[in-house]
């Protein structure tokens, strides 16, 4: 099935370029947001805590500031 | 792996892990890294004329990925990130058309490439010296800086333009004005339009530098406008037909993981940390360009006139294109049908300073890689010894 979507998206490259453009894009859009959710999904199973945290540019003492 | 669209077949493997490099690298500085992944593509014989478009696309999955974890660790200045977008495209679109004009009088290419050494060196020259003023306060006044924000000309930028609209940027801890983000968002798209690149290497020292922005918040902001350079990108590419979806999908696996690592890693380092290696991707970025205006002079000796002679055989400008892909192709047309074996030699040469690029950028993404793994492992290991540690405390307590 996969070999056949990207025979099929090789096969816009050349009648349909527009096509194959959002076909590109699309696709890189929906892996994009599916491997980050999934990345999410296990980092929360895992119980790692990548929330927001206390960045060094709020410790006034140890930046400088122009 | 047979590439449906250039027609070539090259080994997966390459592709994961130049993705999953670039997706560490990419990650822990906030930008796309055109100038790593197009000579490493070709390196492992994946044709240049499909490695730029190609490496658009998986820039686009990529930068959504990274700016994912960015915003939640609290990297990304959505409000500066979107206004600087309008000033970027309009400032890019002014650039590119100008680079038109140069390329059309004939004065292009070298033109171009010896301002963007010119910009690329002195943005590290600066960067390098700021690192090491700040390491020389330090030692002077015997306690660690972890970062500095703002600088003379940022402070110039603000006062200047602090015309109606403003507002405060929660995320970045300052108050704006709209028109000095678009400022700096033209001033660093046309500049990106006009050297014919993304321009995330000149983009996140303009957000430290001109804007004032805190390193960590340049390099979520940055990555989050890369979502939107790289989609446009990955289209124009697309529709000329240089993209191989199938290798831009292979490359989004092994970025989605490495850029996982790359952004995770910026949680345990400080942002002058960052900016010391920010410099030093910048050097390898200056020698990539160097390495590139070497080989154009090689290709200068035959491109003009093989091509000519291409077209006089009837070939099409893709058909022409197409045989750049393979290097027996060229030999065929350049020896056996043109019988100009001084072309050939040229084209070996430009080949040759090509792959020499590629295995440069190729060691110096690695190296980075290797280095930002490493400072990733620690903290997570610090980051564990003081929660035991604290777990510990809480027990005695307790007791």
């Amino acid at each position: 099935m996969l070999a056949e979507f990207f025979t099929w998206a090789a096969g816009l490259a050349k009648t349909s370029p527009f096509a194959y453009a959002i076909v590109n894009i699309g696709t890189m859009v929906a892996l994009g947001v599916a491997i980050g959710l999934i990345a999410d999904g296990i980092f929360k199973l895992l119980r790692v805590d990548l929330g927001a945290y206390k960045k060094e540019y709020e410790d006034e003492s140890a930046v400088i500031k122009h | 792996m047979h590439m449906p669209v250039s027609g070539v077949d090259m080994a997966w493997w390459p592709l994961l892990l130049i993705g999953f490099t670039v997706g560490v690298v990419g990650g822990f500085f906030g930008i796309g890294g055109a100038w790593l992944v197009t000579p490493a593509l070709n390196i492992f014989g994946f044709p240049m004329i499909y490695a730029v478009g190609t490496d658009m696309t998986h820039l686009v999955g990529k930068s959504i990925v990274a700016t994912f974890r960015h915003w939640k660790f609290g990297h990304v200045s959505v409000i500066i990130a979107f206004v600087m977008l309008i000033g970027t495209f309009s400032g890019i679109e002014t650039g590119a058309q100008i680079l038109y004009w140069l390329t059309q009088k004939g004065i292009a290419g070298s033109v171009v490439r010896y301002l963007y050494i010119l910009l690329l060196a002195s943005i590290g020259i600066f960067m390098l010296s700021e690192y090491l003023r700040v390491r020389k306060l330090e030692k002077e006044a015997g306690k660690q800086v972890k970062d500095v924000v703002g600088t003379a000309w940022s402070r110039w930028i603000q006062e200047t333009l602090n015309i109606w609209p403003t507002f405060y940027c929660p995320i970045a801890k300052m108050r704006v004005s709209l028109w000095a983000i678009l400022f700096v968002g033209v001033v660093t798209g046309f500049v990106a339009g006009i050297l014919g690149v993304g321009g995330g290497i000149i983009r996140v020292p303009a957000l430290i530098y001109l804007m004032g922005v805190p390193t960590k918040i340049a390099v979520g902001t940055d990555l989050f406008e890369v979502m939107f350079s790289g989609a446009y990108g990955a289209f124009t590419y697309s529709l000329k037909g240089g993209v191989e979806l199938i290798a831009a999908v292979i490359m989004l696996l092994g970025a989605s993981v490495g850029a996982q690592f790359g952004t995770i890693c910026t949680k345990y380092v400080y942002g002058i940390t960052i900016r010391l290696i920010f410099t030093i991707a910048t050097f390898f970025a200056c020698a990539s360009v160097i390495l590139k205006e070497i080989s154009s002079r090689y290709a200068a000796l035959y491109k003009k006139a093989f091509e000519a002679f291409l077209k006089k055989q009837g070939l099409t400008p893709a058909e022409i294109s197409a045989i750049y892909a393979k290097k027996a192709t060229v030999y065929h047309y350049m020896v056996e049908v043109a019988n100009k074996p001084e072309w050939w030699a040229a084209y070996t040469k430009e080949y040759l300073w090509n792959q020499a690029g590629g295995i440069l950028m190729l060691t110096a993404a690695s190296g980075m890689c290797a280095y930002i793994l490493i400072q990733l492992y620690l903290g997570v290991a610090r980051e564990l010894k003081e929660k035991r540690l604290r777990a510990q405390e809480t027990a005695k307590v307790k007791a």
